[in-house]
């Protein structure tokens, strides 16, 4: 009876459509092979490989409307729940910095590693900004979604999903109400710091306040979000936006991690040591647990990156089981997508950076690339051609005359950074600049190759069968 | 000796496919039936997954269930898609054993 309870829960480990169909019959076969000796703890294994497969790749997951819509909602999910769960962490390590200014320090003071430390720190904090605007926009859609979706609680499902913003709109107050409180400097007596003005005791009462509202926020948020995607019956629509939203924060929630790891190597084995800007004197004071941020946000990135790519997978099936046409329609439209991405992915930095990350996004939405394609297009290098001069590899150099009527001019030059002979520094730049050109064309050849195989096919598979036996991941369907 | 080496040659869906062609046979059926062709013994995960699919692409169909053991038939589609694969298994298996006959190994 022992045995049948543990096939009894990894037979529970499936998922529900297998299940329904399946669970019966694998009961009888598990219990026929206990019959003939067959040790148990092995097929209780082998159950809960093929329950993560189920769960993981859907691959013979029936093509029913509902069941793939249900499967795009829970992909966005897992795209987008990571961020939620990594706010805290990510606030607090991008507002655990003090700037002290400094007047009359050396403009050109920014260099190597300070450098790289100090524009990943800055590229942490915009991505937590970029976050909050998705999170926003992916809020407005589902809430519209809501409204317009039936057969359901739906007022239970609203209230539910109005959970984050007021979560939100109470964290907000409370920071408010806490810079009111806080001192406006002070002066030292003695051993004693005397703060001027605000109520420093009000000000660290707010701060605690205002750190378990949002932690609690956040907790309830994930579970309101979990309800909401599982209990509404979303529009194709909103679907198709919560498929953008989960991409969007898959590269949101990648870019902020490697940024991360970026800034903690660019510290060196230095915690809490200051770096120059030219504004001032710049202390990170969550320096000494950058690895304790890194690695939630590392495993964030991976874990939305998955869901993104399963969102994409799941939201494509939808579509072409919604109406087929409108599927046909939707490559076509990806087929002119694609034709941007080797233009934004090399020159979309010059747009603000904007048009390099909507290239990302597009590149990594697509089926058209690779994973490698994919990575290399990411990677080299970060920005395009525009993400070369951000890299501060030649450092700078400024020179002066000096001297007077009568004396010798004397020239006074500058270095900082690495500056290395021109002749070399030209090779070096002549070779960043080309390898995104060349990835770009890369990039082109891939798609164009696709295109064609793609036009072959239809000639030739159109009156055949055109399935492969060995086919599994349900992308036959659109 | 050292096969594993070459990757996985065995595919469960062929196995699966090749048993049904003697006829339609329920789960337990299937895991005696490949193991005598093969050796092999599958996982109820593993062969579940497979009949899954299989099921889902229209290869195989699924019969009235005797008790909860519910036998599975080849479709016409999956036989001529297994066809089709082992015919080109066999021409790769022919010519390479013939190449083989000219190393004299």
């Amino acid at each position: 009876m022992r045995t049948h309870r543990i096939v009894d829960l990894a037979l529970a480990c499936y998922p529900a459509w297998w299940r329904d169909r399946y669970q019966d019959e694998a009961q009888a076969l598990a219990e026929d092979l206990h019959g003939r000796g067959t040790r148990d703890w092995g097929v209780v294994a082998n159950l809960l490989r093929g329950a993560l497969a189920a769960r993981l790749r859907a691959s013979a997951m029936p093509r029913r409307t509902e069941l793939w819509m249900a499967r795009t909602r829970s992909s966005v999910t897992l795209a987008t729940l990571p961020w939620l769960i990594v706010l805290p962490i990510a606030l607090a390590i991008t507002t655990s910095h003090h700037v002290i200014t400094y007047n009359g320090f050396p403009q050109a003071s920014l260099t190597g590693s300070a450098r790289v430390a100090s524009d990943s720190y800055s590229t942490m904090q915009s991505m937590v900004l970029v976050g909050f605007g998705v999170a926003f926009f992916g809020w407005i859609a589902l809430t519209g979604g809501i409204r317009e979706s039936h057969g359901m609680r739906r007022g239970h499902v609203v209230a539910l999903s109005y959970v984050p913003v007021l979560s939100f709109a109470a964290v907000l107050g409370l920071f408010l109400a806490r810079m009111t409180q806080i001192s406006n400097g002070g002066h030292s007596h003695g051993a004693t710091f005397v703060a001027t003005g605000g109520n420093p005791a009000a000000a660290h009462a707010l701060l605690i306040a205002l750190w378990s509202v949002f932690v609690v926020g956040m907790l309830a948020s994930v579970a309101s979000v979990i309800v909401v995607t599982r209990r509404a019956q979303l529009p194709i629509l909103t679907l198709r936006s919560g498929m953008w939203v989960a991409i969007v924060m898959a590269i949101v929630l990648t870019v902020m991690a490697a940024s991360a790891i970026a800034w903690g190597i660019a510290l060196g084995g230095q915690p809490n040591a200051p770096i120059y800007t030219s504004a001032g004197l710049v202390r990170f004071v969550g320096a000494s647990w950058w690895l304790t941020a890194a690695v939630p946000l590392t495993f964030a990135a991976f874990l939305s990156a998955a869901g993104a790519f399963e969102a994409r997978r799941a939201w494509r099936v939808t579509a072409w089981l919604v109406d087929p046409s409108e599927a046909t329609f939707e490559q076509s439209r990806t087929v002119v997508r694609d034709k941007w991405v080797p233009v934004l992915v090399l020159l979309g930095g010059f747009l603000v950076l904007v048009g390099w990350f909507v290239g990302i996004a597009l590149l990594w939405s697509s089926q058209t690339w690779r994973l490698r394609d994919k990575l290399l297009g990411t990677l080299l290098w970060p920005g395009g051609l525009v993400g070369v001069s951000l890299m501060g590899l030649a450092g700078s150099r400024v020179c002066g005359t000096s001297g007077g009527p009568g004396q010798p001019t004397i020239e006074h030059c500058t270095t900082s950074g690495f500056v290395p002979p021109i002749a070399v520094g030209i090779t070096i730049l002549a070779a960043m600049v080309a390898v995104p050109i060349i990835v770009a064309v890369h990039l082109e050849r891939v798609r164009r190759a696709s295109q064609q195989s793609a036009v072959m096919e239809r000639r030739n598979v159109s009156g055949s069968h055109g399935l492969e036996l060995t086919s599994s991941d349900g992308r036959g369907a659109p | 000796m050292g096969t594993k080496r070459l990757g996985r040659t065995q595919d469960p869906t062929l196995m699966v496919l090749t048993s049904l062609t003697g006829g339609p046979k329920h789960g337990y059926g299937l895991i005696q039936d490949i193991e005598e062709m093969t050796g092999i013994t599958l996982g109820p995960g593993t062969l579940y997954g497979v009949l899954a699919r299989l099921e889902e692409e229209g290869f195989i169909e699924a019969l009235e269930a005797d008790d909860r053991r519910r036998p599975y038939r080849i479709t016409a589609r999956g036989a001529a898609v297994l066809r089709e694969r082992l015919e080109t298994t066999a021409k790769v298996a022919r010519i390479g054993l013939r190449r083989l006959g000219h190393l004299g190994t």
